[in-house]
């Protein structure tokens, strides 16, 4: 208080590191943050404003960046809507919707409970094991996708819900932010409750839990985050569209061809809408194409229409091809300076004839040492 | 310090007596005392063991063998680091230079931001900065998924295309650019992009740290002749939020490796055209699941993991708290 009081009188009041109120030295900070704002917000206005545009707004020349006539037509089509494999839109958010739920409900628990037993328990690896969590903490998760999955694959996970929920639990991070929150709560507190006979369960609940409120909040927000936007798990280990979520729903939508999924190794081969023969991990929507296990076979390769025994001349043309195709993207660009009709077309179809080319080395070639 | 003789008593009673009764006895002293710290740890450690420790060792020993996800993995000791290293064209003309140049501009320069937004704010009152902090993280929040759409309308390569459109009626440039499909811009709009939704959870540790400083440290500052606020910053404020800015960066790091789909997202391929927005994650999908090289993608796999590790190092070594 009193130094409250005093400060008050200091020429610091106000215009120091978090101050009280006003002070119009604040106002060039405000000036630096300005167009900070302008161009972090623009992009999150630009997709409220989009979401209401009506279809020839949407596609007006020269581009409006606010809406003129808004309207909910966008979101009446959005959940009247099918997928390409017969699954309502509806059904994508529920399973969003459940699988962040449970997901964020049990990272909760828990992180809790680790940071718990890390923070205020005595026990002889508690040192090595919070060193283990704190160099996990450099754990990039996108750089294991691969083992991941063969561990989610030998575990009968594949195409089940606990794909989605079990690998977002173990959040490095979280349990360190909460370890961190729980060291600022006296020892004595817990000690007072043990004397008072307490079991640990009811510590945990009645004593730790209501005071680390804001740390629950900061890793409920970073796990919601993490499992609402994630894509991943939809694409590499669910096959059933009735489990996948919203966020995969929305790639379907975004992107023309699926990036890294659409044009992918020979596990399943069909035809596209333009008769190219496509190889995708997940199975083409509406369409007819061979399993997985037919197409992983020799023999059922053999029998459609790559020879087994590697054939040199139709190797080097696909190497070749696909020499041309990872060299000379430029070419096919420089074509299209002016139109818009192939413009979008052109990545798509380099993607695809690409993705012909590695198959074919994949049937052709020998067998590289 | 008191806790470590009671271990070393405990072992002596088992050595003196090797009777089962004294060894049951001791189990059971275990589990009064550190039982119930394994059970709450039980969970987490589970899962903390399936899904990061495993996938870390299976990539770790597949890295030395050829797997092609038909056929068992067989051993073929370093020969993928070898290739790596010696054979990999692309990844030593385009992938690794792109990532290092990606993780050099977005890291440290989303970190100095991050920093900075965060002392600015803290010299705002809190009503105002609560807002203006909830409107920077905002863009942390959006997925790369939901943003795609916006990004691709706003350099789209028609002139419908924002920039294009905006840039066309200022007359700086005659005919649309191709922003996301051309070699020599796709670097500049992926930086750009992750820059822009960088200001995510160490973003907010520092600001919390900042505010956390004990404001008579600056009042003895300026009596020990600090003049500037530049001065305050390197001699008090950094210092004395040496653990925020250690998690600040650690996270900076992990995220800007971490990273990697933007350039396939933007572009809509994999590869990215001619390489150019090629990192090092795109390099392992591209062999994990377009070319099916297990081995191979493990490898390189490893090396991103190693990546992170040193520049964490590196982090840790300059904000280490005990100098």
């Amino acid at each position: 208080m009193r130094l409250n009081r005093l400060r008050r009188f200091s020429s610091h009041y106000n215009s120091g590191i978090n101050p009280k109120g006003f002070h119009v030295s604040q106002l060039k900070f405000y000036v630096v943050l300005a167009p900070l704002l302008v161009v972090m917000l623009l992009p999150i206005i630009y997709i409220f404003s989009t979401a209401f545009k009506p279809l020839d707004e949407l596609f007006a020349y020269p581009p409006r960046f606010v809406v003129l006539n808004p309207t909910l037509d966008n979101f009446t089509e959005l959940f009247g809507r099918v997928s390409k494999s017969g699954v309502p839109v509806s059904r994508y958010l529920f399973n969003s919707l459940t699988v962040t739920a449970v997901t964020v409900g049990a990272s909760i628990v828990v992180s809790t409970t680790a940071a718990y037993a890390l923070s205020k328990k005595r026990f002889k690896l508690k040192q090595v094991l919070f060193t283990i969590n704190t160099v996990a903490l450099m754990f990039v998760p996108i750089a294991v996708t691969i083992p991941r999955f063969l561990v989610i694959e030998r575990l009968d996970l594949m195409n089940t819900f606990w794909a989605h929920i079990l690998p977002g639990l173990a959040l490095p991070v979280g349990l360190f932010l909460i370890k961190q929150f729980i060291d600022g709560i006296p020892d004595e507190v817990v000690e007072a409750a043990q004397v008072d006979g307490a079991s640990d369960v009811w510590i945990y609940w009645k004593v730790i839990l209501p005071m680390i409120r804001p740390a629950v909040a900061t890793i409920a927000i970073l796990t919601f985050q993490a499992t609402w936007n994630n894509t991943e798990v939809s694409t590499l280990y669910i096959n059933s569209e009735n489990l996948k979520t919203f966020a995969f729903y929305l790639t379907t939508l975004t992107t023309t061809t699926a990036g890294a999924n659409a044009v992918a190794g020979p596990v399943y081969k069909w035809k596209d809408a333009h008769g190219v023969t496509q190889y995708s991990e997940t199975p083409p929507a509406g369409k007819k194409f061979e399993t997985r296990e037919q197409a992983r076979t020799p023999q059922a390769a053999a029998s459609t229409e790559t020879p087994a025994a590697p054939v040199p001349g139709q190797c080097s043309t696909a190497r070749a091809n696909l020499a041309l195709l990872d060299g000379g993207g430029q070419v096919m660009q420089d074509t299209d300076g002016d139109g818009k009709a192939d413009t979008p077309l052109t990545p798509e179809q380099h993607t695809a004839q690409r993705g012909l080319a590695q198959a074919a080395i994949k049937a052709y070639c020998p067998p590289a040492g | 310090m008191s806790l470590s003789s009671q271990p070393q008593s405990l072992a002596a009673v088992g050595v003196r007596k090797g009777e089962p009764e004294a060894q049951q006895s001791r189990l059971k002293r275990w589990a009064d005392k550190e039982g119930s710290a394994y059970v709450f740890l039980s969970a987490y450690g589970v899962l903390f063991f399936t899904f990061i420790v495993v996938p870390v060792a299976v990539a770790a020993g597949l890295s030395f063998t050829t797997f092609d996800t038909i056929q068992p993995p067989t051993f073929n000791g370093l020969r993928n680091y070898i290739a790596l290293l010696t054979q990999d064209d692309i990844f030593m003309r385009y992938v690794l230079p792109n990532t290092l140049k990606f993780a050099v501009l977005v890291g440290p320069g989303g970190y100095v931001l991050s920093f900075l937004l965060a002392w600015v704010l803290a010299q705002v009152p809190k009503g105002p900065r609560t807002v203006l902090a909830l409107i920077l993280y905002s863009p942390s929040m959006t997925s790369g998924v939901a943003m795609g759409a916006v990004w691709l309308t706003l350099f789209s390569g028609d002139q419908n295309g924002y920039l294009n459109s905006f840039l066309l009626s200022l007359t700086v440039i005659q005919e649309p650019v191709q922003w996301l499909q051309s070699p020599q811009y796709l670097m500049t709009v992926m930086i750009l992009v992750t820059l822009w939704s960088s200001m995510g959870v160490g973003f907010l540790a520092m600001l919390a740290g900042i505010l956390e400083i004990n404001p008579e440290l600056y009042e003895a500052g300026s009596l020990d002749g600090i003049r500037s606020r530049f001065q305050e910053i390197i001699h008090i404020t950094v210092p004395s939020m040496k653990p925020q800015m250690l998690f600040g960066a650690v996270i900076a790091i992990v995220a800007t490796f971490q990273a990697g789909a933007i350039g396939v997202t933007l572009s809509g391929t994999n590869p990215t055209p001619q390489y150019a927005g090629q990192l090092i994650v795109n390099h392992i999908e591209d062999y994990g699941y377009l070319r099916y090289e297990m081995g191979y993608a493990a490898a390189v796999s490893v090396v991103l993991l190693m990546m992170v590790l040193l520049f964490s190092r590196l982090a840790t070594r300059l904000f280490s708290s005990n100098d």
